[in-house]
């Protein structure tokens, strides 16, 4: 098996976000690659796009979803799919991922990232439904550890092996998310290194790191504020057990300039040598 | 024929959105920020564990249950008592190591409705001022659950709004006060919503407008921009809207009726109010009709120069994709 599937090493990248447009198109500042939340640029033929055509050729681009809704007992929404492989094929995005979770079910979208039950009929169930993902994009599916607030009574193994097993069973990727791993450690009392020690490093494709907001008794994945130390030594380790992939910083919420961003997801460099 | 001032062309106003760049829309967490920090819970203490067995029903099962308890338009306790009948007698989800399922439950149920109304907001600021930050609340909450989300994304939601205000009196959207106001401006901010996602297409210019023989002119027929938009108001929305945009702090007006037409040029979105001939030889036109059957029932409104006039400015304003 070849490093992060044999997809390139991008470097330090970070999610592109609509108050950096300006400042990219014009400034055209150095930095390794930008992610593309896909949903933003489906649905539209028009400035997004634009924009989009625009820094696609100047930079990598990697496509990044939330609506996949992998882990939904729907069926798999077959015009999402053309789409997503569309707007894969217009910005040449390196490689395409989503989150380990469901969307909705009986056409009722939550839009949000809703957690699943680690059942040997769901492990079955996602990969059979990524093993069509992939038949469909002609490439490995990347998949990211989601943040999570509930378990389920019904679990029968722990998520680190459930994707795991995922990956063994589809050859699919991960997207490894350090600061999910640390809140959803914080949220279900599990030590992240032993989330980290399970998972075949080879699959990793790429890291995500991110703020979260810590409520005390909770914390939620809200892409917000730098990040902390513990999620920055969470990649130390990562990286440390041979998974050497792309790194791309996320901030969703009060996003600062972009020479802010980019400062903040350039102190991964600290964690690596 | 004489041609009232007001026929003459009105001066474009730009403001497709109140940024230069749209939002946000796709993300993974609302961008309120603090999560649930809206919910009402601050758990301090593990509470008494669950005695209720645990249940392992099949994913389809675990997942009914789920979004109908985390969708549910009151609280998460409701929602998890109304969804408990799909599992029958039992624990679905766990205790975690400080806070119980109920609220862990009420991490999703408040995140479902933060990121839609959410997701509104951005869609209609207009109508968010115009109603107050909890009234357009409530109005979003309403609307999310009369007419919730069925497509996996969210850039074609914002729709909603004014399906929800177009019912009737009697219907869920009539109880809204002013309610015909804020349907035609729902239909104003929806239409520069559109404008941002149409698709550019190159568009029509004055040299290929003055090169048709003007024998033949009565023949034409336009296709319009994919951007544009022709829109009839019961209310003085656009001036409404501008107002809100300039900070001059704007009250509901009365009823009047107006018309503007809502377009993209390049990366701008642009607002151009009509005179209502000028909407019906628009709308005529964009139905297909040549232009000489477009014009047949205003001819003895109009004046030649001023129609030419208005072909120059919707022209250069790129109105119209090509001429045939």
């Amino acid at each position: 098996m070849s490093a992060r599937l044999g997809f390139p090493d991008l470097g330090i990248g970070i999610g592109l976000r609509t108050p950096h447009y300006r400042h990219i198109l014009d400034e055209r500042p150095k930095i390794g690659w930008f992610e593309i939340l896909s949903e933003n640029y489906m649905q539209t033929e028009g400035r997004p796009m634009m924009i989009l055509d625009q820094i696609a050729e100047r930079y990598p681009i990697v496509m990044h979803g939330v609506s996949m809704s992998i882990g939904s007992t729907d069926p798999l929404d077959t015009e999402y799919l053309r789409e997503l492989v569309r707007l894969r094929d217009r910005v040449g995005a390196r490689w395409v991922s989503d989150h380990l979770c469901w969307t909705g079910v009986h056409t009722h979208n939550s839009h949000d990232l809703l957690p699943m039950p680690l059942t040997e009929e769901a492990l079955a169930h996602v990969a059979d439904r990524v093993r069509a993902v992939q038949d469909l994009l002609g490439a490995p599916f990347i998949l990211e550890n989601p943040s999570t607030y509930v378990e389920f009574a019904g679990s029968t193994m722990p998520e680190w092996e459930f994707l795991s097993r995922l990956c063994e069973n589809t050859g699919c990727g991960l997207l490894l998310d350090v600061n999910n791993v640390y809140v959803s450690s914080r949220n279900h009392g599990f030590h992240p290194h032993v989330y980290l020690d399970a998972l075949p490093m080879d699959r990793v494709v790429q890291f995500h790191v991110a703020g979260h907001t810590d409520n005390g008794d909770h914390c939620v994945d809200t892409h917000i504020g730098p990040v902390i130390k513990p999620v920055w030594q969470l990649l130390r380790y990562a990286w440390k057990k041979g998974a050497n992939a792309s790194i791309l910083l996320e901030w969703d919420a009060e996003i600062p300039s972009f020479d802010e961003v980019r400062a903040d997801a350039l102190r991964a460099r600290r964690y690596l040598s | 024929m004489s041609v009232r001032e007001e026929q003459s062309q009105p001066a474009p106003v730009e403001g497709g959105s109140s940024e230069e760049f749209e939002t946000e829309r796709a993300s993974a967490t609302p961008k309120g920020g603090e999560g649930c920090d809206g919910c009402d819970h601050r758990a301090t203490k593990p509470r008494r564990k669950s005695r209720l067995p645990a249940l392992n029903p099949p994913l389809e099962t675990t997942q009914h249950w789920f979004i109908e308890a985390i969708t549910h338009p009151g609280t998460i306790e409701s929602g998890m008592r109304k969804a408990q009948k799909i599992v029958g007698r039992g624990r679905v989800v766990t205790d975690g190591p400080i806070l119980d399922a109920v609220d862990r439950m009420r991490i999703y149920h408040y995140a479902y409705r933060a990121r839609l109304v959410e997701c509104l907001a951005d869609d209609y600021p207009t109508i968010q001022y115009a109603m107050g930050a909890d009234r357009f609340e409530r109005l979003a909450s309403d609307v999310i659950d009369a007419l919730p989300s069925r497509k996996a994304n969210l850039n074609g939601y914002g729709r909603v709004v004014i399906d929800y205000l177009q019912r009737g009196p009697g219907e869920d959207g009539g109880r809204v006060p002013n309610r015909r106001f804020y349907a035609d401006l729902a239909r104003l901010e929806w239409a520069l919503v559109e404008a941002v996602h149409a698709a550019p297409v190159p568009a029509l210019d004055l040299p290929a407008l003055q090169a048709i023989p003007i024998e033949q002119w009565g023949d034409v027929r336009f296709t319009p921009s994919a951007s544009l938009r022709i829109l009839r108001f019961d209310y003085p929305v656009n001036r409404f809207l501008q107002h809100f945009r300039e900070d001059k702090v704007p009250s509901i007006p009365r009823a009047k009726t107006t018309a503007t037409a809502v377009y993209r040029q390049g990366f701008a979105v642009w607002r151009m109010d009509l005179d209502l001939n000028m909407v019906d030889l628009l709308d005529a036109l964009l139905r297909g009709e040549t232009l000489g059957a477009a014009l047949a029932p205003l001819e003895d409104r109009l004046d030649a120069s001023h129609v030419m006039a208005w072909f120059m400015a919707w022209v250069r304003s790129g109105f119209f994709a090509t001429v045939r």
